[in-house]
């Protein structure tokens, strides 16, 4: 195996694993677009660094500007559902809110900075649809490094993780609410940043979802569900990789998709036969 | 300095557990967006009472407990817990919500659910001692749940799930416990282990606020009963309030005969 591919299946499985584990506190929370909105969000923020930058001028400043604004427009769009769901919107229709908007502002800023001065949609492909098979050391660090970092902070906090996600007005009631809310924001923000190089702003989703609902049927607690969440994004957006590396000519990002799906796919069937056989003995 | 106790979840220590007035409500108003469903409530409730909020439907029963509880922010008015803001004494009170705003589905065991009301005394990482966990089992088996500990939430029936989650508000070691219609569609031994555990609970000077459907029972359960109806109607024992013409006007002179 050269020293390429090595590094894109280190990036699909710290991907994958990110969004598998992270995926799993979203739908629990019932958020599935929550990354959608994120990613929403990021590209606004990218289109207003890339205005920045063709007015600035300054080559050096491309990336920090690239994460401030991202970042900050994605936490601004996340807020955005925070207020409208205290406002009494229900998660769908805040979510839905939110992604029309971020795109809508998304548009407009296009059509406010194009041809001006430097400025150029170069990138903003990538962002939208990924692109794994170009992935070098640089983009995956961040992956490998929140996928650490995430494992730790689950490893001590997962009983009160457990406790926000499950009963929300609980936890508001004990007054930890607020500072969850905030630390969500920024976790989503920062996976969506992070695992956008490889998979693309289109396929986020599926990466988010398709590994919580493949193990749901199989686990009953709450950290066997994240981990087991995570566990089957890692291993099967790698061999996907390894299969659009060398067997499948496939882009790479639709192939893990595809992949998670036929995944939940047969879990599914598989769950409904097991417990059919179960129903039968049982009678 | 409220704000800031608040979300470092400071209690006040110096807060007396038997105040005269467990709970006071002044002036709240409060609703859902623009519509105020209501208006101007105050009532006070003794230390050591069991009181009912009664009304019909739509009254604002439900909405005046989450104002009450912060869980609502309301457009007006005070609320003070054991002479407090919620804030300073959130671990003196406890609140058992309607059992429909739990997701059963939620991969998780009994066990877990009731830790959560040990939750408001742990430390940011919430890891339970020893002593946590023997709270956890003495409050299922006042509940007589104590062989449904290691089952999954998805398998609990109507009645078991607010034996539940009873249970979680007890593990707390509140001194004040408010509850949204906890009687609501359970059978007979579930409603008769739910008194008992509230007869106990009376029985240590502690203080229930209860929303409750059941007009039938109200003068046996309650010391005391609050009529909603938009707005404080009515305040007494359940047979002053009964005899009002405000329970007349909310819910007509056949349910006042029969009550």
């Amino acid at each position: 195996m050269d020293y390429n591919t090595l590094i894109v299946l280190m990036g699909l499985l710290s991907t994958g694993s990110l969004l598998g584990g992270f995926g799993a506190l979203v739908s629990l929370k019932g958020e599935n677009l929550t990354a959608d909105v994120a990613g929403h969000g990021v590209v606004s923020g990218v289109v207003v660094s890339k205005g920045l930058l063709a007015v600035l001028g300054a080559a050096w400043l491309a990336v920090p500007l690239l994460w401030v604004c991202g970042f900050a427009s994605s936490a601004l769009t996340l807020g955005f559902i925070f207020w409208a769901r205290s406002r009494g919107y229900s998660a769908g229709a805040a979510q839905a809110m939110a992604i029309g908007l971020a795109y809508g502002l998304t548009l407009v800023l296009m059509s406010l900075v194009q041809g001006y001065g430097a400025f150029s949609t170069k990138g903003l492909t990538t962002l939208l649809l990924g692109d794994a098979a170009t992935l070098s050391l640089g983009r995956i660090l961040p992956a490998i490094s929140m996928l650490l970092g995430a494992g730790l902070v689950f490893g001590l906090f997962w009983r009160g993780l457990m406790n926000w996600v499950l009963d929300p007005q609980s936890t508001q009631l004990q007054g930890q609410s607020s500072a969850l809310a905030l630390m969500w924001i920024v976790a989503t923000v920062a996976v969506v940043l992070t695992c956008l190089p490889a998979l693309g702003l289109t396929l986020l989703v599926g990466g988010l979802t398709l590994p919580a609902l493949a193990v749901r049927p199989w686990v009953r607690g709450f950290p066997a569900l994240v981990i087991g969440s995570a566990a089957v994004g890692g291993v099967f957006a790698t061999l996907a990789g390894w299969l659009s590396a060398g067997i499948v000519p496939l882009p790479t990002g639709a192939l893990v998709i595809v992949t998670l799906g036929a995944v939940w796919l047969l879990s599914m069937i598989l769950a409904r036969g097991v417990s059919a056989v179960r129903m039968r003995r049982a009678a | 300095m409220n704000a800031l106790t608040s979300m470092l979840r400071i209690t006040d220590k110096s807060v007396s557990l038997s105040p005269e007035i467990a709970l006071g409500v002044y002036g709240l108003s409060a609703g859902y967006g623009a519509e105020t469903i209501v208006r101007d409530a105050s009532f006070e409730v003794q230390t050591g009472e069991r009181l009912a909020i009664i009304g019909p439907n739509g009254a604002g029963k439900s909405t005046l407990l989450k104002a009450v509880l912060g869980l609502i922010k309301p457009s007006a008015g005070s609320v003070q817990f054991l002479n407090r803001g919620f804030g300073a004494v959130r671990q003196h009170v406890a609140y058992v919500a309607q059992a429909d705003e739990i997701d059963w589905r939620f991969p998780g065991k009994v066990r877990d659910l009731v830790a959560m009301g040990r939750a408001v005394h742990l430390g940011i990482t919430g890891r339970l001692t020893a002593t946590d966990w023997r709270a956890v089992d003495r409050a299922l088996g006042s509940l007589n749940i104590a062989h449904l500990a290691d089952r999954p939430l998805s398998d609990l029936s109507g009645g078991q799930r607010r034996r539940v989650l009873l249970a979680r508000a007890l593990v707390q070691d509140p001194q004040v416990l408010i509850m949204d219609e906890p009687f609501q569609a359970i059978d007979v031994s579930t409603r008769e282990a739910l008194i008992d555990v509230l007869d106990a609970f009376q029985a240590e000077g502690k203080t229930a606020v209860i929303v409750h459907h059941n007009l039938g029972d109200v003068q046996a359960l309650f010391d005391r009963a609050v009529l909603i109806d938009g707005t404080v109607a009515s305040v007494g024992s359940p047979q002053e309030v009964m005899a009002s013409p405000a329970f007349a006007a909310a819910f007509g002179a056949v349910h006042q005969n029969a009550a």
